[in-house]
């Protein structure tokens, strides 16, 4: 997998999300743990280094596919190819 | 202790903490108590005052700059009108009995409920006013409970633990004015103007570099089969270098799962026992495929020291503390309890303080242990 393609990933996210305002720390805190919580992998170690396997790739995107993320209309193909 | 807005008091005599700190401009108390209180009576007390007020059993409690670890006292804040615009809450059934999808809808469906009766928007909401304080009973899972929060709501802080009572795991309540019970209860608050709060947590341990623990197969949420696609006990010891023979609750508490959102947050997940042969039982609902670090405990002052040191560069005027049982015996078997009451004495000076002993603690929407989450309200003007 390309390096670092986590943490390019969850920045499209937060501008998708309009996060710049002050409240953006916060906004990017629970994003992070809810994927933690939710995928089971560590944000903070894929965010860093190249992610191995394309699976756990494919998880977090999965997650972030829930509504719960408000990210219905995000484009995701973009990143899975 | 007192200012403002804010009034703390302690004791065993329930009818005469509230004389001291119930005044015409109270709104709100928050009161944890020992498991040998009788807490029927304690509610009928509490709810003839009139005001609002969530409440549970613990282990043990903080009480402004002491640790009460006894059974029979009852430490209670009182909070003033004029730090919130608006407050409500909401309580579900958590019963043992009671199926995870029946709390997690119903948790769901009472926080949508709460949000419309306070109109906050649950898309979009005041990260720096409105959030959600959680206390759930002690002896089911906290999991459904969270995600049915979730659900309503990810962008919501929430913050909270857990009851306890006694080590022998049998009898724990929560309460608040619509009732008491093996029930979970949550409070969503709107502060008024002058006032903003944060939420955080801190925990006392390193990382140990290069151990990973993937959960290849679980039994139940909480019973691990097996990590890296090997019995999980062997594995755990392997990993450590300690002989299956020498695994005892110590090395569970001084090595301990976790896992890294991001940021340096952390989220621990203790181990509680060997189970079936070689399977281990942790204290959190686990997920398939998790991928755990172990993290080492360490001196539990320098982590609080540095947190309550940033603390209080704000105006605080109180902290609420939910701190993991865990903690708890850590500090009484290390003979820091002292100590470490000490610290918040030293650190927060002359700001109410009241806290309690956890069966597990949440941040936003995570159940967590070995950690102390904390609400801390401050003035901004």
């Amino acid at each position: 997998m390309e390096k670092g393609i986590v943490r390019k990933l969850l920045k499209e996210v937060y501008r998708f999300k309009n996060i710049d305002s002050i409240d953006a720390l916060a906004h990017q805190r629970i994003i992070k743990l809810q994927l933690t919580l939710k995928t089971g992998l560590s944000m903070s170690k894929y965010s860093e280094t190249s992610i191995d396997s394309q699976d756990e790739f494919l998880r977090i995107i999965d997650v972030l596919k829930n509504p719960e993320f408000g990210l219905t209309k995000f484009k995701f193909d973009q990143f899975i190819n | 202790m007192e200012n403002n807005y804010v009034r703390n008091s302690s004791g065993t005599d329930i009818s005469q903490i509230v004389k001291n700190i119930i005044n015409e401009d109270t709104l709100l108390l928050i009161v944890f108590y020992g498991a040998d209180v009788d807490s029927d009576n304690l509610f009928d007390v509490l709810k003839k005052t009139g005001r609002y007020f969530i409440g549970c059993m613990d282990y043990a409690r903080m009480s402004q700059d002491n640790y009460l670890l006894d059974t029979h006292s009852i430490t209670v804040m009182s909070f003033s009108k004029h730090l919130f615009e608006s407050i409500t809450f909401g309580i579900v059934n958590m019963s043992e009995d009671i199926s995870y999808d029946k709390i997690r809808a119903d948790s769901l469906k009472e926080l949508i409920k709460a949000a419309e009766a306070i109109s906050l928007d649950l898309a979009n909401p005041n990260m720096k006013k409105e959030f959600i304080v959680n206390l759930l009973y002690g002896l089911n899972s906290a999991t459904p409970f969270l995600e049915g929060q979730t659900q309503a709501s990810m962008m919501l802080h929430s913050v909270g633990g857990s009851s306890g009572g006694k080590t022998d795991f049998l009898h724990s309540n929560v309460m608040c004015h619509l009732g008491i019970g093996k029930i979970g209860v949550f409070m969503a608050a709107r502060l008024a103007l002058d006032f903003e709060y944060e939420i955080g947590r801190v925990s006392c341990f390193e990382l140990m570099k290069d151990i990973e623990l993937e959960v290849t197969r679980l039994y139940g949420p909480r019973h691990i089969l097996e990590f890296n696609h090997r019995e999980a006990a062997l594995e755990y010891c392997d990993k450590l270098m300690v002989p299956f023979d020498q695994l005892t609750v110590s090395v569970f508490a001084n090595y301990t799962l976790g896992i890294d959102p991001g940021d340096g947050e952390l989220l621990i997940t203790s181990l509680m026992k060997k189970n079936n042969g070689k399977g281990l039982i942790a204290y959190n609902d686990v997920v398939d495929g998790t991928v755990f670090n172990i993290y080492k405990a360490v001196n539990q002052v320098e982590n609080r020291k540095k947190l309550l040191q940033k603390i209080n560069q704000k105006h605080v005027i109180s902290y609420v503390s939910f701190d993991c049982i865990l903690c708890y015996l850590a500090r009484n078997s290390m003979n820091q309890t002292d100590e470490i009451a000490g610290l918040y004495n030293t650190l927060l000076p002359d700001i109410p303080k009241i806290g309690f002993g956890t069966f597990s603690e949440n941040i936003c929407g995570a159940n967590i242990n070995q950690t102390e989450t904390f609400l801390s309200i401050y003035k901004i003007h």
